[in-house]
């Protein structure tokens, strides 16, 4: 779970930040290490492909690099790079490019889906046998499909609740929503995820 | 709690039941607690969520580091316009932007007016063609004649239905004598030169040596010179196209009565009626000996002459007059016809003192 209140981590952004601006280079490598695998996670979620993901899990830390003199340090580290993510994925779904290769593989749709990570499929002795893994496999498939159903508001208020587990708050922050308008979209966004998922 | 109360609060409670209100969330399990399909349903929906939270944690490839630092310190093309774009205009604020659009606007303008002005200038400040005086006058085959344009701004008006006259400050007055018919066809003088073909006004061939300031200091009218019909006349023919072409017409020629002229006419053989000092001429050469002494008695300047050599080829006289003589001058000249300036009742032009009236005066000796 994100460590989105002051904490060890915040201060570690915030240092780092600092010293980047003073010229440290290796403290932009420790901010991507540091959140790398949180961005690239939300990132899955969001577009459903890894490789789409990848991308704009980089082009995240690129964007940040760029503005990070505009870091104006009124939110945390965590926040501000979680909104320039879901930015960064909105355009790429909007992008012709992103449209245009959904149509034409999505006749292998789950064949790079987030679900199909090749480390996942190796198991060892001690794990459940391999009809509850690709049970489970299949669930997750679901319920990604599930979450790419639903309107690109609604799948990131989701996966920033139910997901990464954030607070009203910091969704609020991160979306720019007020919290009326965040609790409808939460809601509207739980009845066509149940509905989606009714025969799962 | 009723059931369609409970349906409508089910999806904003599940799975944040902390930020409900204690009072709703009491009332609300107490209705799950007495009615199993409105628990049965929160229940399931609370089953999906918790899969939701239960999905596995997805890490980034193990080369992402080393790809960000990649694309950070190799941008791609258009990235790197991006860049160079914002970079460029972001250190350029919007009025200095819109302060060098506008400089270069004004400036934009600026050159194309003096372009236009010394176009303009050059235009006016060209050099007049004059008429050689070793080449023959023109043809004359008309009784009536004008010349021709002013240096004025705006150009004479047309007279008696022309429609075209030559451009101001272009071409010089003059006057010509009258010519028979058959002397007209010889005609490859001095009006040809004006009119390279019939109808036609164009510059005399040779230019005024004169400054931009001299121009200014002269000034061309229109004259319309007609004598009698005696065996020597003076006549003067405008270089417009439209008397250009009456000029040729047979009815046109010296020896055409002056009723018969003033029927084609009329407007011109008014004033021609009622001169009673007219100065019968028996020769070019006395008409030209007459004219000369008429300009040197102006104070004018004779500029070129062509003398009469036999009675087939005429002669020519290229004057200047100053303007405060120029009234007398013609009062004089009318002795040996009639002077007529178009547009102009008075026969005669205001000029300005100290300028220079410029006159071209062809003599045709017909028979």
């Amino acid at each position: 779970m994100p460590d989105f209140e002051p904490g060890a981590e915040q201060y570690e952004d915030k240092a780092d930040v600092a010293a980047y601006l003073a010229g440290d280079r290796m403290a932009l490598d420790r901010l991507v290490v540091r959140h790398k695998d949180r961005v690239f996670n939300l990132c899955c979620r969001l577009l459903g492909d890894r490789g789409d993901a990848e991308e704009c899990a980089q082009e995240t830390f690129v964007k940040v690099l760029r503005s990070i003199g505009g870091f104006r340090r009124e939110s945390s580290f965590s926040t501000w790079l979680f909104t320039i993510a879901i930015n960064t994925c909105k355009n790429r779904r909007s992008s012709a490019e992103y449209r245009f290769w959904k149509k034409v593989l999505s006749f292998g749709r789950n064949a790079s889906s987030c679900e199909d990570d090749p480390e996942e499929f190796e198991i060892q002795d001690e794990a459940p046998s391999a009809l509850v893994l690709i049970s489970e496999k299949e669930r997750e498939s679901l319920i990604q499909s599930a979450i790419d159903s639903l309107p690109f508001d609604f799948r990131t208020v989701i996966v920033l609740r139910h997901i990464e587990e954030l607070s009203y708050d910091e969704i609020a922050r991160i979306t720019g929503y007020n919290l009326g308008t965040l609790k409808s979209k939460l809601s509207r966004a739980r009845v066509q995820l149940q509905k989606k998922l009714q025969g799962a | 709690m009723e059931c369609s109360q409970a349906r409508k609060i089910i999806y904003e409670i599940a799975g944040t039941e902390a930020d409900i209100p204690i009072q709703l969330r009491d009332e609300f399990k107490k209705h799950l607690a007495v009615c199993s399909s409105c628990a049965a349903h929160y229940h399931a929906l609370i089953s999906r969520l918790e899969d939701l939270r239960e999905l596995p944690r997805l890490n980034a490839p193990a080369n992402f580091l080393e790809n960000v630092r990649r694309r950070i310190e190799n941008p791609g093309i258009v990235a790197r316009a991006r860049n160079s774009f914002f970079r460029f205009f972001g250190e350029i604020s919007f009025y200095r932007l819109a302060a060098t659009a506008a400089a270069a606007v004004l400036v934009v303008v600026t050159a194309q007016i003096a372009l236009k002005e010394a176009h303009l200038q050059k235009e006016v400040s060209a050099p007049l063609p004059l008429p050689s005086p070793a080449m023959s006058p023109p043809p004359a085959p008309t009784e009536s004649f004008q010349n021709l344009t002013s240096d004025a701004p705006q150009p004479a008006p047309p007279l008696q239905g022309e429609s075209s006259v030559p451009k101001a400050g272009s071409v010089p007055k003059e006057l010509r004598t009258s010519a028979a018919p058959q002397r007209a066809k010889q005609g490859a003088g001095n009006i040809s030169q004006y009119n390279s073909a019939p109808g036609r006004a164009s510059p005399p061939a040779n230019a005024y040596p004169a400054s931009g300031e001299e121009e200014e200091q002269r000034k061309t009218i229109r004259l319309n010179l007609r004598v009698p019909r005696d065996s020597y006349s003076l006549l003067g023919k405008s270089t417009a196209p439209a008397m250009m072409d009456k000029a040729k017409e047979p009815s046109a020629v010296a020896g055409t009565s002056l009723a018969e002229k003033s029927l084609a006419r009329p407007g011109l053989d008014k004033e021609y009626a009622k001169r009673e000092d007219r100065v019968e001429i028996d020769s070019a050469d006395r008409a030209m000996s007459e004219v000369k002494s008429l300009v040197l008695l102006s104070k004018g300047k004779i500029t070129s002459e062509q003398p009469v050599e036999d009675a087939e080829k005429k002669a020519s006289i290229s004057v200047e007059i100053p303007a405060q003589n120029y009234a007398a001058f013609l009062d004089q000249l009318r002795r040996f016809g009639e002077v007529t300036i178009p547009g102009e009742s008075t026969g005669a032009a205001a000029p300005q003192a100290g300028m220079h009236i410029r006159v071209l005066i062809l003599f045709d000796t017909g028979s």
